[in-house]
C-alpha cells in the first residue's frame, strides 16, 4: 500500500495504490476517482452516539462522520484518489504507537488499516457545548492524511501558543489545552471577532490551516436558499 | 516589526512580528495563531456614518481587532476567503478598499469607511467602502489571484470584483443597461471607472460562488 | 480572437480581445470586467419571462450572454463561480459533454443543450448534462485542478467530480456497490466505457453543497 500526495496549487488530493489484500478507510464520499477493481464499503459512525446513525450527513445539525472502506476485487492492483471539500492543502501524519493524535473532524482525510479512529473521544466534549466542531481521536501505527481550508502550517509548541478553533486541523495528545478569551473580556473578545480560542502549552505539535472553514460557511451559508 | 506573507497567490495569510510596544490592527476576527501574550482589543473604525446605521446596512461588523506587544510576539492573519495577501506602502497618500478587502494596517494607516453610492446599496455587495490614508503598512486581500489595471480612459467592472483602486480614478454605479439585463443577465451592478490609475481586481467573487453552486443545494 | 487564461492553475480567469464586429458567448454572470464598446445580449433559452424565475432557482435553466466589440476593439474578462481551472477545447464538428456548471464560454458557432441525467430514488440525484456542437472554440471550468485522463476500457468517477467527456465514451450512473447503510445515498458514481478523454476535478460541488447545508437560513415554520 503506498499513499501519494498531488500537489495542485491548492487543491491537494491523495492518492492510495492498494495491492490485494491491502485496506484503506477514508471519510465516506472523499473518494473521486477510483480503478473499477476497488470495492466500497460504508459504515457510518457518529459524533456521540454508537453505532449507526442512519440519514444524511447534510441533515445533521452537528458535523456528521461517515467512514468508507476500500478494497480491491481481485488479483491486480488498484487504486483510490481521495479529495477534501475545501480549497487547501492534504498532509501525511505519520502516526507512531507512543504518540496519539486529536483531529477535527472536518479535518479527518483517511487513514490506514493500522489505525484507531475514536469518535467517541471525550476529551474536547465539556469544552464544546453547543460548537459544532467535533474532535477524533487517532491512535496506532500507519499513515493519516488530513486536509485544509488553505494551507497547513506546523507549530512545535514549546511554551504557549493561542489558536482560533476554526483553524485547527490535528496535534498531538499530551499538549494541554483550554479554551479562553483573547483580550481582556469576554466582550472585547466577541467584540474583536474571536469567539472561542484554544490556548495550547506544554510540549507537541500543533497542525494548523490558515483559513477557518466555519467562518467562510457563516458567510456563504445565510445567501444560499433556505433549507 | 516584520511582517510575512505566505501562501500567495491562492491561501495566503500573514504573520506580523511585532517588538514591544508595536501594534497592528486588523479585520475582526482574522486571528489564526498568535503568542499568548499579546494584548486584544476591539477597535471602532471610524467614518461619517453612525456605527449603528453602518452596522444595520452593511451588516458586517464595524470593529477591528488591536493586537499590541509588552513582549516580542506574533499573530497571524487570514481573510475569510482564500486568495492573494497584498502589501502596500501607505506615504501619506489614500486609497480605496471594498469592504471585504481589508486585512490589516499599521497604526499610522487611518480608517474611514464612506458611502459607495446610493445605488450599491441594492446590489448587495455593501454600501461601505474603506478610505485608507496615512502612513505605514496596509494590507488587502482579494477572493482569488488578483489582477492589477493601469487605467487610462475608462474601464468597467462588476461590483464583486473590485478590490481596490487609486483615487485619481473616478467611478459611477450602474446596471449593465435596464432592469431586464440587470435581471436575467446574471451580472449584478458594475463600476465605470474613469482616469488614469491603478486597479486591483480579484479573479473570483462571492455572488458568483453562490450563483454556482445554487443548483447543487436542495 | 485572441484570448488568455490568467491567474492558473487555482482561480484562473479567461480575457478574451475582440476585433470590432467578433463576439463571444458566455454564461450569464461570468462577465467580470470589459474595457472597449461592448454590447451585450441577453437570450433566455426558450421559455416565456414568468417561467424563467421558477427554472432559475431549480438550477433547470441556462443562461448565455453574448458580448460583441461594437465599432472598436474590447477586451472582456470572464470568470467561473468556482476555485478552479479554465479549460480550452476546438471542437471541429464534434462534441463534447460537460457537467452544466462547468460551461464557461464559447465562440458563436457553438450550440448548446441540456438534460437532466437523474437515478430515481429516494433522492433527487444526478446531474445536469449540457451538450456542445458544432464548430469553435469552448472553455470550460472546473472546481479544483483540472486533469485530463485518457480512458481505455473501464473508469469510475464520483458523480461530483466529473467536468467534461469525449462522446465516444458511454456513461452510466450507478451507486457504490456494497452499502450497509440503505440510507447513505451520498456516493453516485459515473462508470466510463469506451475509449475516449475525460476531465476530471479534484474537488464536488456535491461535497460543498453537502457541507455547507447546515450554515443555509431555515425556513421559518409559521
Amino acid at each position: 500500500m503506498n499513499v501519494e500526495i498531488l500537489e495542485r496549487g491548492a487543491f491537494s488530493s491523495a492518492v492510495v495504490h492498494l495491492e490485494p489484500g491491502d485496506e484503506f478507510t477514508s471519510e465516506a464520499g472523499a473518494m473521486y476517482r477510483a480503478s473499477s477493481n476497488v470495492d466500497i464499503d460504508v459504515t457510518t459512525r457518529s459524533f456521540g452516539k454508537g453505532g449507526v446513525l442512519g440519514g444524511l450527513k447534510r441533515m445533521l445539525a452537528k458535523e456528521s462522520f461517515f467512514l468508507s472502506k476500500y478494497r480491491v476485487t481481485d488479483a491486480n492492483p488498484g487504486e483510490v484518489a481521495l479529495a477534501p471539500v475545501h480549497v487547501g492543502s492534504v498532509r501525511r501524519i505519520d502516526v507512531a504507537p507512543e504518540t496519539a493524535w486529536i483531529c477535527t473532524g472536518g479535518s479527518y482525510l483517511g487513514s490506514g488499516p493500522g489505525l484507531k479512529i475514536d469518535t467517541e473521544f471525550q476529551g474536547l466534549k465539556g469544552l464544546f457545548t453547543g460548537e459544532s466542531i467535533s474532535f477524533v481521536r487517532v491512535s496506532g501505527s500507519g499513515p493519516l492524511l488530513v486536509s485544509a481550508f488553505g494551507r497547513i502550517v506546523e507549530h512545535d509548541v514549546e511554551g504557549e501558543l493561542i489558536v482560533d478553533t476554526g483553524h485547527v486541523v490535528a496535534f498531538t495528545e499530551g499538549l494541554n489545552y483550554s479554551i479562553t478569551k483573547v483580550g481582556a473580556s469576554w466582550i472585547q473578545s466577541w467584540l474583536a471577532g474571536e469567539g472561542i480560542v484554544l490556548r495550547f502549552s506544554g510540549q507537541g505539535k500543533i497542525l494548523v490551516q490558515s483559513h477557518n472553514p466555519s467562518q467562510f460557511g457563516g458567510l456563504l451559508g445565510p445567501q444560499l436558499p433556505e433549507r | 516589526m516584520k511582517h510575512e506573507i505566505n501562501g500567495n497567490p491562492d491561501q495566503g495569510d500573514l504573520t506580523v512580528r511585532l517588538e514591544p510596544g508595536e501594534l497592528i490592527l486588523s479585520e475582526a476576527g482574522a486571528m489564526s495563531r498568535m503568542s499568548a501574550d499579546l494584548d486584544v482589543s476591539a477597535r471602532l473604525i471610524g467614518g461619517l456614518v453612525p456605527a449603528v446605521v453602518r452596522k444595520l446596512l452593511g451588516g458586517e461588523s464595524v470593529f477591528l481587532s488591536e493586537y499590541r506587544a509588552t513582549r516580542p510576539g506574533f499573530v497571524a492573519l487570514s481573510p475569510r476567503c482564500p486568495g492573494t495577501i497584498t502589501a502596500r506602502e501607505m506615504t501619506g497618500d489614500s486609497f480605496y478598499l471594498t469592504k471585504g478587502s481589508f486585512l490589516a494596517c499599521t497604526p499610522g494607516v487611518e480608517l474611514s469607511t464612506r458611502f459607495g453610492g446610493l445605488k450599491s446599496l441594492l446590489s448587495g455587495e455593501g454600501a461601505f467602502l474603506i478610505e485608507c490614508r496615512g502612513t505605514g503598512q496596509l494590507f488587502f486581500n482579494a477572493y482569488g489571484a488578483i489582477v492589477e489595471k493601469d487605467v487610462r480612459g475608462s474601464f468597467t467592472v462588476d461590483t464583486g470584483h473590485v478590490v481596490a483602486w487609486e483615487p485619481t480614478l473616478d467611478y459611477e454605479i450602474r446596471g449593465m443597461g435596464g432592469i431586464k439585463q440587470t435581471l436575467f443577465s446574471g451580472e449584478g451592478l458594475v463600476m465605470a471607472f474613469q482616469g488614469t490609475g491603478k486597479l486591483y481586481l480579484q479573479t473570483r467573487h462571492l455572488g458568483g460562488l453562490i450563483r454556482w453552486l445554487t443548483p447543487f443545494c436542495r | 480572437m485572441q484570448y488568455e487564461v490568467l491567474c492558473q492553475p487555482s482561480f484562473s480567469l479567461l480575457e478574451v480581445s475582440l476585433e470590432p464586429g467578433e463576439k463571444i458567448v458566455a454564461e450569464a454572470g461570468a462577465m467580470a470586467w470589459m474595457e472597449g464598446p461592448v454590447k451585450t445580449e441577453t437570450s433566455t433559452r426558450g421559455g416565456v419571462l414568468s417561467g424563467l424565475k421558477r427554472a432559475v432557482l431549480s438550477g433547470e435553466s441556462f443562461f448565455q450572454n453574448t458580448y460583441s466589440a461594437e465599432g472598436g476593439p474590447a477586451k472582456l474578462g470572464l470568470a467561473p463561480g468556482s476555485a478552479g481551472d479554465i479549460v480550452s477545447y476546438e471542437l471541429q464538428a464534434g462534441e463534447l459533454f460537460l457537467e452544466r456548471g462547468a460551461y464557461l464560454a464559447s465562440t458563436e458557432g457553438v450550440r448548446c443543450d441540456s438534460k437532466w441525467e437523474g437515478l430515481k430514488g429516494l433522492f433527487n440525484e444526478g446531474l445536469f448534462i449540457l451538450r456542445t456542437t458544432g464548430q469553435g472554440l469552448l472553455f470550460f471550468n472546473g472546481y479544483g485542478g483540472i486533469q485530463e485522463i485518457q480512458v481505455d476500457g473501464q473508469y469510475t468517477v464520483d458523480n461530483g467530480y466529473a467536468v467534461a467527456w469525449e462522446p465516444s465514451l458511454q456513461y452510466r450512473l450507478t451507486r457504490a456497490r456494497k452499502i450497509r447503510s440503505f440510507l447513505f445515498a451520498d456516493q453516485l458514481l459515473l462508470g466510463f466505457s469506451g475509449t475516449g478523454k475525460i476531465w476530471v476535478q479534484s474537488r464536488s460541488p456535491v461535497s460543498l453543497a453537502n457541507w455547507v447545508y447546515r450554515f443555509r437560513p431555515q425556513k421559518s415554520s409559521d
